[in-house]
């Protein structure tokens, strides 16, 4: 019932997987309704992960592992949203930026936020986590050739949002 | 332009994401290189593409949560479970003085209580009875009609009844997890009671409601982190509470560290 690990296996559960925790949620957090769903696709990711930690061939990538785990977590439990508005943590870090970064770092923001989540996900991994696409394939379980594709109508995708004027009305509001 | 010009423009254009993400090797990233040295337009479509990167990444990266609770739940739910009071105690490694220890502290404990007039069923609160009961027989009938199953349909049914934003563990100790919920009286009082199931077919139930009184007693009171525990064994169950924002908590299941798990993880939620 519940997994007896040796104490060697624990500390390296808490040096090898807990130190991605925040690289977890920050990417649930984009992808879920709510931070409340996010912290539990975040806590089930770490359950699963505890659960089979025995089979986690040490030397390999644990955060493509981890990030693996959250995805499949986040597909079959978190209902895909649409345009979620830029949460506190994220508008407290633009706050930081240039004024003029602050607008466009707003105006991608909310771009990002509308499109789909299969896009959101492949942006996620590529241009935050800077994973290869390779690791993102093995992240999201389909081929590199997907990925590629995937990206490709993501960044498409965003333009397009932005010509639109997706994020401006947040932008004008820095502005003033 | 010639017309090779503007071949390569298009080409350019098909790989500058890969070319922005260092995916490009060899010959293609040197024609690439000197395309762009030449071409202000393909110049200032991969500017576009590196700057869209660079504020995600900026904006997302750098955001600060506050993952101190989060984490908490988590070491609690795995790193830190051997070191649980109510963990077994065939756990490899353990040393064995720790063990005798903690048995006679525990037998001296319980004794203790006993020829006090504590430890009977008499002075049991009803409500824990109730609940074990309820536990016993209904928590495994899943086809009867009062039951919700999906999660939305549970989450519906947990606001509804309780008023507020409650979070419910969707899952704890790695292999149990939320499969159904009721609305259920016991001894009058209206709970929700939901049911968590592993894949051995153990049940555990953990029932709220809104309750602003005291604790209703159990056998043993145990203080963890500053929280009051009620805990409490019947022939074949263990009932376990506490009071967490303004709700009573009851869990119960035949294993005492699954109903002291589940509870945690509801009171932390």
């Amino acid at each position: 019932m519940f997994k007896q690990l040796s104490r060697r296996q624990r500390e390296q559960f808490e040096t090898q997987a807990l130190v991605h925790l925040d690289a977890l949620l920050r990417a649930a957090a984009r992808l879920c309704n709510s931070r409340e769903e996010a912290e539990d696709a975040v806590q089930q990711t770490y359950l699963q992960a505890w659960k089979y930690w025995s089979t986690f061939q040490q030397g390999t990538n644990c955060r493509s592992w981890l990030f693996r785990i959250l995805f499949n977590v986040i597909k079959k439990g978190c209902s895909a949203h649409q345009a979620l508005s830029v949460d506190e943590s994220t508008a407290a870090n633009i706050l930081r930026f240039t004024p003029n970064q602050q607008i466009q770092a707003y105006e991608v923001m909310e771009a990002f936020d509308h499109l789909e989540q299969e896009h959101r996900a492949v942006l996620l991994l590529i241009a935050v986590e800077e994973m290869s696409y390779k690791e993102a394939a093995f992240v999201l379980s389909v081929p590199v050739g997907t990925v590629m594709s995937r990206l490709n109508r993501a960044r498409t995708q965003l333009r397009r949002l932005l010509e639109r004027g997706h994020g401006h009305s947040q932008a004008e509001a820095i502005k003033r | 332009m010639s017309k090779d010009f503007i071949y390569d423009c298009e080409r350019t254009r098909d790989l500058l994401g890969l070319y922005a993400d260092n995916e490009l090797e060899g010959l293609p990233t040197s024609q690439m290189a000197m395309h762009l040295e030449q071409c202000a337009q393909c110049r200032r479509e991969l500017e576009i593409i590196q700057s869209q990167k660079r504020l995600l990444a900026s904006a997302i990266k750098n955001a600060n949560y506050d993952t101190k609770t989060l984490r908490a739940a988590i070491e609690l739910a795995t790193i830190q479970r051997r070191s649980f009071l109510f963990s077994k105690v065939n756990v490899p490694g353990l040393p064995a003085l720790s063990l005798a220890v903690g048995l006679i502290v525990l037998i001296g404990l319980g004794s203790l209580l006993y020829f006090h007039g504590r430890l009977g069923t008499a002075q049991l609160s009803s409500l824990y009875l109730a609940a074990a009961n309820d536990h016993r027989t209904r928590s495994t009938a899943s086809d009867a009609a009062d039951w919700v199953q999906s999660d939305s349909a549970i989450t519906e049914r947990a606001s509804t009844f309780l008023k507020m934003n409650m979070r419910l563990p969707r899952s704890f100790a790695s292999d149990y997890s939320l499969v159904r919920a009721r609305l259920c009286q016991l001894n009058g009082k209206s709970f929700l009671h939901l049911v968590y199931e592993a894949p051995d077919g153990s049940t555990a139930s953990l029932f709220i409601c809104p309750h602003t009184g005291a604790l209703p007693s159990g056998q043993q009171t145990l203080t963890l982190d500053s929280r009051t525990l009620e805990l409490t064994r019947t022939s074949d169950l263990s009932v376990n509470s506490t009071i967490n924002t303004d709700c009573l908590l009851i869990t119960v299941a035949s294993d005492e560290a699954v109903a002291t798990a589940l509870l945690l993880n509801a009171a932390s939620a």
